[in-house]
């Protein structure tokens, strides 16, 4: 055999005691070929880093952050290193399903994860979205993870998580020194402390700081890297790493100006198909379809004094219906998804006080203009609502300054009988407001209504 | 920035970290070519960095981490092959010997220089050369399991793996070459 071959075949474990010994003969005379094998090592081991990669890509996250680029290798090599130091053997990875960590507690939280998120139930790598409410994680390494919703937490490996999104706060005692916290934008190692972190996805922002003890934060794609102790922080962007000798600064909510709120007029109202007052409750504006016949659906219709606003300037515009639940009939009863629909006309306040509204005398749909659709899972019984479509921007602003008048229906009937009542919350709801149009100047704000 | 004033200065818990990291994909390297197999090579790693940590205090610079390490890694291994006793599989230590010394002349920059080109020249196969070449490092029998599933024997798939690797070492080296040509001029 070619003595290039019987390196090849050494290197990956199928020489046998013969070959090798041959192998080993021509290396005493060759001082070419033990280049040669020094040479093929170092491929064998890179080789390996590569595999270890991609097998723990495959494990969990599939997000396009995840994807390993040239400016972050060294950063996972680092990882790697930090995992093998602190007696995880690399190797280790291949035996899965490997326990990383313990969900030790959670605090009104709920979850979107395909791993268990009861608490006490051990976890193996993957990924962790914590929707609402708080979790405590603790990594089999010791290194304990308070997670602040909503936020999306990587489990990589007992020495190395990554948060996608949120904040958390992490507790890294003695035995798990060298724990790594990676962010999209860089990664903490930590010297035994406590630290937070918070990740801002938007803005592509992260923020490390210390509570107790040091970190050392690196910004791979500049090499740059920075140590924290005491109360000090820091900012990683796409600029690079900021450090900042103290806490970090509260967070300020950009200001608003370019943004106006009008509230529905006080005479927001809902009908039912049999008239019968006691199916509706002032609080609440309601949406239902029957699978046949009238007799139990509900409508409802607002409108909005637009006669004192000068709306040139606006460009964009939001229609926000908040959900709250009022325990009226099944979700189960449901399509697993229900769509809405927004109808418009210009006209008068509606006067509910004076006429008493009836089924059968309020707006149709076939008398107005379709605005816009949303859609609301079965399953959620909260959230902001509403549609910001053209044809609604293009509504307002042709009838400005006049009042105008929206009807909501729901599109989506039930499939069997006593099927959930949608309901939104009305003016004179203690908790949520009633409906409100916003109006943006600027087009690139981020007003998606149905976040 | 602060960093850079404190490579003058006494190195400190956290240099021993970064600088660990920073080098032990090369420390990795230099066992793998006096060691028989990957499991050995994670063994005497782990033990040489807790040595490395206790002795960390001996170093006096930071460009002086790799040699040092490689001189307690190179200990480590040879210790660890005397434990294996008289196995077939291992090499002379005539051999090992020679080997280890030439390893060792192998800097930072080089290992660096040939990874990068590994990723570059592993690219250039098709998705299936690219598994087949990671597979004896993707769990055990991986190999045999694609060796099942294309229909050809293992043994085949063992020679064109062998085949494959020789291609694969032929543009990293020619990459690294041009790199220095490069850098050079």
């Amino acid at each position: 055999m070619e003595p290039d071959q019987l390196i090849h075949r050494y290197l990956i474990g199928e020489a046998s005691g013969d070959e090798i010994a041959a192998l080993d003969e021509l290396l005493a005379h060759d001082p070419a070929l033990r280049r040669k094998l020094i040479f093929e090592a170092g491929t064998d081991a890179g080789l390996r880093e590569i595999a270890l990669e991609r097998l723990s890509d495959e494990g969990g996250d599939t997000s396009p952050s995840n994807v390993i680029g040239f400016p972050q290798m060294g950063a996972l090599l680092v990882m790697a290193a930090a995992v093998t130091f602190l007696g995880v053997a690399l190797w280790t990875v291949f035996s899965k399903p490997q326990i990383v960590a313990t969900l030790v507690s959670s605090e009104d939280a709920s979850w979107e994860s395909s791993l268990p998120t009861m608490p006490g139930s051990e976890l193996t790598a993957g990924s962790l979205k914590l929707t609402s409410g708080m979790a405590t994680i603790r990594f089999r390494s010791g290194a304990e993870v308070v997670l602040e919703a909503p936020a999306n937490l990587v489990l990589e490996t007992p020495m190395r998580g990554k948060l996608l999104s949120g904040a958390a706060v992490i507790d890294v005692p003695d035995e798990a020194i060298g724990f790594v916290m990676e962010t999209p934008d860089g990664f903490a190692v930590d010297y035994g402390t406590r630290f937070a972190v918070s990740v801002d996805q938007e803005e592509e922002n992260s923020a490390f700081e210390v509570l107790e003890g040091e970190i050392k934060v690196h910004h791979p794609s500049s090499g740059q890297e920075v140590h924290l102790s005491g109360r000090q922080s820091s900012t990683i962007n796409g600029a690079g790493l900021m450090k900042i000798d103290g806490p970090l600064p509260e967070k300020i909510i950009a200001p608003s100006g370019d943004r106006m709120r009008i509230s529905a007029n006080p005479d927001a109202f809902s009908v039912v198909g049999n008239d019968e007052t006691e199916y509706l409750h002032s609080d609440f504006l309601m949406a239902k379809r029957s699978r046949s016949g009238t007799v139990f659906d509900r409508r409802s219709l607002f409108s909005f004094d637009l006669s004192e606003q000068n709306l040139e300037s606006y460009t964009a515009a939001r229609l926000r219906l908040n959900l709250v639940p009022a325990g009226i009939g099944f979700a189960a009863h449901l399509p697993v998804s229900n769509r809405f629909l927004v109808y418009g006309k210009a006209g008068e306040p509606l006067r509910a006080e004076q006429l008493k509204p009836a089924w059968g005398t309020i707006l149709k749909p076939e008398d107005c203009e379709l605005l816009g659709a949303f859609e609301i899972p079965r399953s959620q019984k909260r959230g902001t609502f509403g549609i910001d479509t053209p044809e609604f921007v293009a509504f307002i602003k042709a009838n400005a300054p006049n009042n105008v008048s929206l009807l909501l229906i729901r599109e989506t009937a039930e499939l069997e009988r006593g099927g959930l009542v949608h309901t939104f919350a009305n003016d004179s709801h203690p908790e949520a407001s009633g409906p409100i149009l916003e109006l943006y100047q600027n087009p690139n704000s981020d007003h998606d209504p149905n976040k | 920035m602060a960093d850079s004033e404190q490579s003058q200065k006494q190195l400190s818990e956290g240099d021993f970290m970064r600088l660990l990291m920073k080098h032990e994909p090369a420390l990795r390297a230099f066992s793998r070519s006096l060691l028989p197999n990957w499991n050995l090579v994670d063994e005497v790693i782990q033990e040489s960095s807790l040595t490395l940590w206790e002795k960390f205090s001996q170093l006096e610079s930071e460009s002086g981490f790799l040699p040092w390490a490689k001189v307690v890694v190179r200990f480590k291994c040879l210790s660890a092959i005397r434990d294996l006793g008289r196995d077939r599989h291992v090499f002379s230590e005539g051999v090992l010997e020679l080997l280890a010394d030439e390893a060792a002349e192998m800097d930072a920059e080089e290992h660096v220089a040939a990874m990068q080109a590994l990723r570059v020249c592993l690219a250039k196969f098709s998705n299936p050369h690219q598994e087949l070449l990671l597979a004896p490092y993707s769990g055990e029998g991986r190999v045999k399991d694609i060796a099942e599933q294309s229909g050809k024997s293992a043994n085949a798939l063992y020679k064109l793996l062998g085949r494959l690797r020789e291609k694969l070492s032929g543009c990293v080296h020619e990459s690294i070459a041009k790199g220095a040509l490069g850098h050079g001029a």
